[in-house]
């Protein structure tokens, strides 16, 4: 077992409003699944996909990762946990505007403890490896503003897998891509999954859910005063 | 890639944050150096001045003449007061035992005299005869200028009112007591018993007394130290030395005007560099709130700027600390930064104001005079530490947001 979310609820309170963004929540997650939740905006997709990686602590449940029960864990032993097995991907790709595409790739490996030269030295060898099978290595030097929409959100794949995660967690990867950019994404994420990895997708568009094996669909969930 | 790459690429970047934030360190490191290099030059230059008026002052108390007289024991002190000079006798080398003591520090300018009124038989008249020699240094201290100029051999100095009644010119010969003498000098009014006087050399007036190695007076000048009770210590002094064959009396109001002119002088030079001080002890401490203000403020919107690179970088697994200690290293830098060019502002400035704005005029040794390594000490340790204090709270702001939150928002 990848992933396990085991009975997970979270709720939010808003103006004296209770909004339960997941409510006993089950899921397994296996090596080599691409799985996408899909379902309309305020369902609680975001909410689901910042508690399987450990960044939303819910009130009820457990998310267990590769073993680990990712809330039991001290938020360092977490953000340790987080660098080392899970990757991330959004929709507005959230790269390190003053850092090139090949420094952003590597940020990923800000949270590693590489202790010697030569981890360095394997993890920046990583990162050009990665950045020239995105197909950007003569924009490795280049600043994120300096890109274009399909380019950025290659740069953030690229960062996701440096550390060669056990799964990628995506929100709505490709919703800012035009078709072409979304085949190269769904591509890669396809192959990242079938290297033995996982990837779990959140998105409201169902035509970007048919890219995945499975799909699972979430409901908008109803507001309860207090 | 590392944490300190993060740092520079985004000060780099983010140039005009690092800009305004190194700019105000910088004004402020510049403005305490300069205040305090202004003050260290007005202390120098107080000093000076305080020498130069203390040598003008000198010079005017020197027209006020001896104020400390060493007399004979047996000398009966109101017929010295009714006649201004004694009768009573003591031998010269009184003076050179004084000079060649090493335990006499109380008092300066020995000067031997030999006074008497008498009948000026070739002008009919009376007059006041001083015989004098020169001042006679003390053997164990650096010589002093001298307060009293001697009488050469062989030329007599007169008094403004007898001059002027015998109508003497300098360089006139005159006979006094059989002997011919040339006029040296007239000395101006004095309003006393000086516009009478002749003075002579002293062996001449020993001579024409037949008082040979015979004087009647010690004349001295009390040093300007803070004694509770110079007159005592002067006597215990010079009772040391000649035991008890003298007596010392001093010359109250001579004492205390020269004495208050000169303490004046210097104390005027106090006040102004207190003014100065207090000046510099309001701007100082004001200069460095507002940049520590500027700085904190800088500091908060630069986080608020970063809250979704903050955000993410938290997603990929980095910890609290090592965003914390990213966003504490840029007032760190900008202090260590800030201090050099504030420093070498500040003091570049003052020496500027100090030299007129004379660049090339300016002097090592006036850079040296000015130079104080303990304010350079004090700006490069202080500095960063106070810009790291105001940069400490936005940064355990930072540090503590739930990415989480924010990548919701985002």
């Amino acid at each position: 077992m990848l992933l396990e979310l085991e009975n997970v609820s979270k709720t939010f309170s808003r103006n004296g409003h209770h909004i339960p963004a997941l409510r006993d929540f089950t899921y397994r997650i296996e090596p080599a699944q691409f799985v996408a939740i899909c379902g309309p905006s305020g369902c609680g997709k975001t909410t689901l996909l910042l508690i399987c990686g450990g960044l939303l602590r819910p009130e009820t449940g457990a998310v267990v990762l590769y073993g680990h029960d990712l809330y039991s864990l001290s938020p360092e032993n977490r953000a340790g946990i987080r660098s080392a097995h899970i990757g991330f991907v959004f929709q507005q790709f959230h790269l390190v505007p003053y850092l090139n595409v090949l420094d952003n790739v590597l940020a990923a490996s800000l949270g590693l403890r590489l202790d010697d030269a030569a981890q360095r030295k394997q993890i920046r060898q990583r990162a050009m490896e990665l950045v020239e099978r995105f197909g950007l290595a003569d924009r490795a030097e280049h600043l994120p503003a300096e890109l274009s929409t399909g380019q950025r959100q290659r740069v953030a794949l690229a960062r996701a897998m440096l550390n060669r995660p056990k799964i990628l967690l995506a929100d709505e990867p490709t919703g800012n891509l035009d078709a072409d950019n979304s085949n190269v994404v769904w591509e890669y994420l396809r192959e990242f999954a079938a290297d033995d990895r996982a990837v779990l997708l959140v998105t409201h568009d169902s035509a970007a859910a048919a890219q995945a094996d499975q799909v699972v669909h979430m409901e908008a969930p109803s507001v309860e005063a207090d | 890639m590392n944490l300190t790459h993060l740092i520079w690429r985004e000060i780099a970047h983010r140039r005009l944050n690092f800009s305004l934030m190194l700019l105000s360190v910088v004004l402020a490191v510049a403005c305490g150096v300069s205040a305090v290099t202004f003050l260290r030059a007005q202390a120098l230059f107080n000093e000076q001045q305080v020498r130069g008026l203390d040598d003008e002052i000198r010079k005017i108390t020197k027209n006020m003449g001896f104020n400390i007289l060493i007399l004979p024991k047996d000398e009966n002190l109101s017929d010295f007061y009714a006649d201004d000079f004694g009768a009573r006798t003591m031998p010269e080398t009184h003076v050179q035992s004084l000079a060649a003591s090493r335990d006499v520090f109380t008092i300066r300018h020995l000067r031997p005299a030999l006074i008497r009124k008498l009948d000026w038989p070739e002008q009919n008249r009376r007059v006041i005869l001083m015989g004098v020699r020169g001042v006679v240094p003390f053997a164990h201290r650096n010589p002093k200028k001298p307060l009293a100029d001697p009488v050469p051999a062989g030329k007599i100095d007169v008094g403004h009112l007898l001059a002027q009644e015998v109508d003497l010119q300098p360089g006139q010969p005159l006979t006094f007591l059989g002997e011919t003498l040339e006029v040296n000098k007239i000395y101006p009014p004095q309003g006393n018993k000086d516009d009478i006087t002749v003075w002579i050399d002293l062996d001449k007036a020993q001579q024409m007394l037949d008082l040979p190695g015979k004087i009647n007076l010690i004349q001295a000048l009390e040093c300007n130290c803070n004694a509770i009770d110079r007159l005592a210590e002067i006597e215990a002094e010079v009772s040391g030395v000649l035991g008890d064959q003298v007596q010392v009396i001093e010359l109250a109001t001579k004492a205390i005007a020269r004495a208050q002119a000169r303490t004046r002088v210097s104390d005027e030079g106090a006040i102004r560099l207190k003014r100065g001080r207090r000046i510099a002890g309001t701007i100082i401490p004001l200069t460095i709130v507002a940049a520590g203000l500027m700085v904190g403020l800088l500091s908060l919107a630069n986080v608020r700027q970063r809250r979704q690179e903050i955000g993410i970088l938290r997603a990929l697994g980095m910890r609290s600390g090592q965003v914390f200690r990213v966003l504490l290293a840029k007032p760190a830098v900008i202090g260590i930064v800030g201090s050099l060019i504030g420093y070498l502002v500040g003091f570049g400035a003052a020496l500027a104001v100090e030299s007129g704005w004379r660049l090339g005029e300016i002097h090592e040794s006036a850079v040296r005079s000015l130079f104080l390594f303990p304010v350079l000490g004090v700006v490069f340790v202080l500095t960063p530490i106070l810009t790291v204090m105001a940069g400490w709270l936005p940064a355990l702001y930072a540090a503590g947001q739930d990415p989480a939150d924010i990548l919701h928002q985002e």
